[in-house]
């Protein structure tokens, strides 16, 4: 258990950290608003997800694919990629927003109002991309159910679950991001994405780190495992959300449900998880928040 | 077409195989699937997937609701509707 000695330590790591990503924040700041052109139409004879990346990369369905046909998959799977952003951005504002000004935190509220900012302007482009060429953001599908977590746990289940999607995605937007086969802009939305959610991460960590010393001492073995237990299926479930039978429909595959619920056990798909989840477990198992039980 | 029967049985049979707790009591048409840890929030979004895939349509916003969702027997009644009577 971390004694009082490390938790300065984190806490002013936190704060160094924070007042550093402020300057960056400030000295290269993106203005989405002004600095992107965006096409009058959309060509969707191109790649727009590195094919490597396309959920049905490896199983036979894509084997028997054309080119076109791939490509013509990639245009929704994009779609369905910024998608999920603009949700995990939507729940991201709402949930720091909240936590804002609970007690007096210097330079760490500075730099969450520049991560409020920013990810604001990710919803942006992620949601103007989809309404201009796809006609609207695809809808997660949810349901809110009764809300499970204690006061002690919830604002390490919050930040962990940001943490966690933010790495997620980061791994398609680091390899997209410079992948000169994308469209232009759609390669450029995963380059601006990747340059500032790099910032958002390690302050994540580093935010984690602080609160974890600060709570989970006074947690029961139970809360630890519950903690544990709902990040490991929170990962599950955005593993999940990138396989959408609303893509498959408007790509034109047949038998959408049926094809991703093949896709989600295939062997090539799930070694394509493995290599896709080594970040967010990392993280999970950097901070021992990993579920052993489900997934060694 | 499915027939109710079926997918009943279908639905039951894919809530006992996605429980990572069956061990916590018998599933019943009542049992409350979230609140008793039959099923958590990871289940979700295959859940309703399924219940599309078996009712043939796209379930609205509006009807993602905790009380529909609460048990077997109310996806039965919020969802398939003309079985349930």
């Amino acid at each position: 258990m971390p004694g009082p000695r490390s938790t300065v330590t984190a806490e002013s790591a936190l704060r160094d950290t924070a007042a550093r990503l402020c300057h960056v924040s400030r000295e290269q700041a993106i203005n989405p608003f002004t600095c992107l052109v965006w096409p009058e139409e959309m060509d969707r004879s191109q790649w727009f997800m590195s094919p490597e990346l396309l959920s049905l990369q490896g199983t036979e369905l894509a084997a028997g694919m054309t080119h076109a046909e791939l490509q013509h998959l990639s245009f929704f799977e994009a779609v369905n990629f910024f998608s999920l952003n603009v949700a995990g951005e939507q729940d991201l504002l709402s949930g720091v927003a909240t936590r804002l000004y609970r007690s007096p935190q210097g330079e760490v509220t500075r730099y969450l109002h520049h991560l409020l900012d920013e990810e604001n302007k990710h919803m942006f482009y992620f949601g103007q991309f989809c309404e201009r060429y796809a006609g609207a953001v695809y809808r997660s599908k949810s349901v809110p159910l009764a809300e499970t977590e204690t006061a002690e746990t919830a604002d390490v289940l919050f930040f962990a679950r940001v943490l966690l999607f933010e790495e997620l995605v980061d791994a398609f937007n680091r390899r997209m991001g410079r992948d000169r086969r994308l469209e232009p802009l759609t390669r450029e939305l995963n380059r601006l994405h990747h340059l500032e959610e790099a910032r958002h991460l390690l302050f994540g960590r580093r935010l984690l780190r602080v609160l974890l010393e600060r709570q989970a001492p006074g947690w029961s073995p139970a809360a630890r495992a519950a903690v544990q237990r709902r990040l490991t299926a929170f990962l599950e479930e955005s593993w999940k959300q990138l396989f959408s039978v609303r893509a498959y429909r408007d790509a034109g595959i047949d038998d959408p449900y049926g094809v991703r619920r093949k896709a989600l056990e295939h062997p090539a798909v799930l070694a394509r998880k493995t290599a896709l989840l080594q970040g967010p477990r990392r993280v999970l198992r950097e901070l021992d928040l990993l579920d052993g039980e489900a997934m060694p | 077409m499915t027939a109710p029967a079926s997918v009943r049985r279908q639905l039951s049979d894919w809530v006992v195989a996605a429980s990572r707790h069956p061990e916590r009591g018998q599933l019943t048409p009542g049992t409350a699937l979230f609140a008793e840890g039959i099923l958590d929030s990871v289940h979700l979004v295959d859940l309703i997937l399924l219940i599309e895939e078996l009712g043939g349509r796209e379930l609205r916003e509006d009807e993602l609701t905790p009380e529909a969702f609460r048990s077997l027997d109310s996806i039965w009644a919020a969802f398939f509707p003309e079985e349930a009577t």
